[in-house]
Formats: C-alpha cells, structure tokens, sequence
C-alpha cells in the first residue's frame, strides 16, 4: 500500500461518499448519511498501518473496500446504462 | 533499528456502544496521537459502535490487549464516548494487512457477462435459469439481475452441457 493506492481510496470514496479536508490537512470521511466515519493525516508517521485502519473502518461502515479498478469502474458504468 | 513491519506487533481493536459527535471522536484520536503508539479511532454510525485501534508490541495477543487497556485507562474512553466497552480484539498486524485488502462485494456479473462467460447468448442465460442447479442471482434491479461470478464459474465447471434442443418430457 502506498501514496498511489491512498489517492485511489480517497477518489473512490469522493465518488461514493463526502471526503473534506480540514485545516489540519487531515482528511475526513462521511458516509452518506453524513455521518462522520475516520480521518487520515496529511503526513502520518507509519502510513502502511494508517491505510490498513482507514481501509477497515470505511469497509465496516459500509464503503466498498479496496475500490474496483478502472476497469471494473467501466464495466459498471456500462451495466449501468444497459 | 528493527523494521516495524517485521517485529510482532498487534492491532487491538475496542469496541465501545457509543455514537458520539465529531469532535469527541477527534478528541479521543488526538489525546491518544500523543502516545508513541500508531492509534486509529473510527465511527460505525449505523451500528451504533466506535473502535478505537492501536498496534502494540507484545509476544502474545494477551499481552497487547492488556498493554492497550493500560494505554487507554489513561483517557477513560468509556466515559469520553459515553458507552461501555463491549468488545477487545487482538489482531497479528500480517493478518490485519490481509483482512484489509480482502473485497467488500463479490465480483458482480450480469446477464451479458454471465452469456459470454457460458459462450451463449443472453436469451439462453435466462432460459438456463430454469434450471436447477443454476446461481440464483445476489440481486435483482431494474436493469435485470446480478450474479456472484464465482457461482457462475462454479456452475460452468459443474455445467454439462448437450447440443441440440433438450428432449421433450413424455407422459407416462
């Protein structure tokens, strides 16, 4: 897991869900009630393991983790407008 | 100095029944961010539950929880959060790698996909719903139904499939 996967993560949930960014620079999730879900540093010190508890706390809350790759993306646009 | 990644270390994970606000839950993160130990606290709003985790050294799982119940007496996160602790879980950190990458939803398939995945047509998907031992769908929507494409790769295995037209039923 890296910067790349994280930028992955985040563009999938701003897809899903609403992701802002404080002032801090932490970045902050909510469900699509409104809900807030679990923030993640601008600049954490040992980002694998925060990736892995971001990772988990959006899939308990009901985000679809890891995000489909751009492929599946496509097929499911396509399903979509059939 | 050792890699992190390669001594033993635990994710333990306590789940409180609280639902507490926003800035609660970034009080509790923040006061915990001060110890030297990796803390993550997180919302699961439609269950009523918060967790807070932590990754602790230790030799055993025991061990970690007991040195995370010490860590976080400190804070007093029951009363914090306003719910009681229902739930310790102590995770081996490769194992919490792998639950973390481990998909939320099956790969989905629908009728087109399922045709191509069989070699016959979408027409003929719908007919081979009739039979028996063919997937029932995970979900039905307007635009049709959904298949778990594992069901239907287990199906096409089992599949034993006849040219030409079925036989025809003969009244005894």
């Amino acid at each position: 897991m890296d910067e790349k996967d994280l930028g992955a993560l985040i563009r999938w949930a701003e897809s899903q869900w609403d992701v802002r960014i404080d002032a801090s620079g932490y970045s902050r999730f909510y469900d699509p009630e409104g809900n807030y879900v679990a923030r993640y540093p601008a600049t954490p010190g040992r980002s694998w393991r925060r990736m892995i508890e971001l990772q988990q706390a959006l899939k308990r809350a009901g985000l679809q983790v890891p995000p489909p790759s751009k492929r599946e993306q496509r097929a499911q646009r396509r399903k979509g407008a059939e | 100095m050792m890699d992190e990644r390669t001594s033993e270390h635990w994710s333990v994970t306590f789940t409180y029944d609280a639902a507490p606000d926003e800035a609660t839950l970034q009080t509790v993160e923040t006061a915990l961010d001060e110890s030297s130990t990796d803390v993550s606290v997180a919302a699961l709003p439609r269950e009523h539950r918060v967790t807070v985790t932590l990754y602790l050294p230790g030799p055993d799982p025991a061990d970690a929880i007991e040195s995370g119940r010490k860590l976080l007496s400190g804070i007093n996160p029951e009363a914090v959060l306003g719910g009681p602790l229902i739930a310790v879980e102590a995770i081996a950190e490769a194992e919490q790698e792998r639950r973390a990458a481990q998909p939320t939803l099956p790969e989905l398939v629908g009728a087109s996909e399922v045709g191509q995945m069989l070699g016959v047509s979408r027409q003929r998907v719908h007919q081979l719903r009739e039979h028996d031992t063919f997937p029932a769908p995970l979900v039905e929507v307007a635009m049709g139904p959904l298949w778990d494409a594992r069901a239907i790769e287990a199906f096409a295995r089992a599949w034993s499939r006849r040219p030409g037209r079925p036989p025809l039923a003969v009244a005894q």
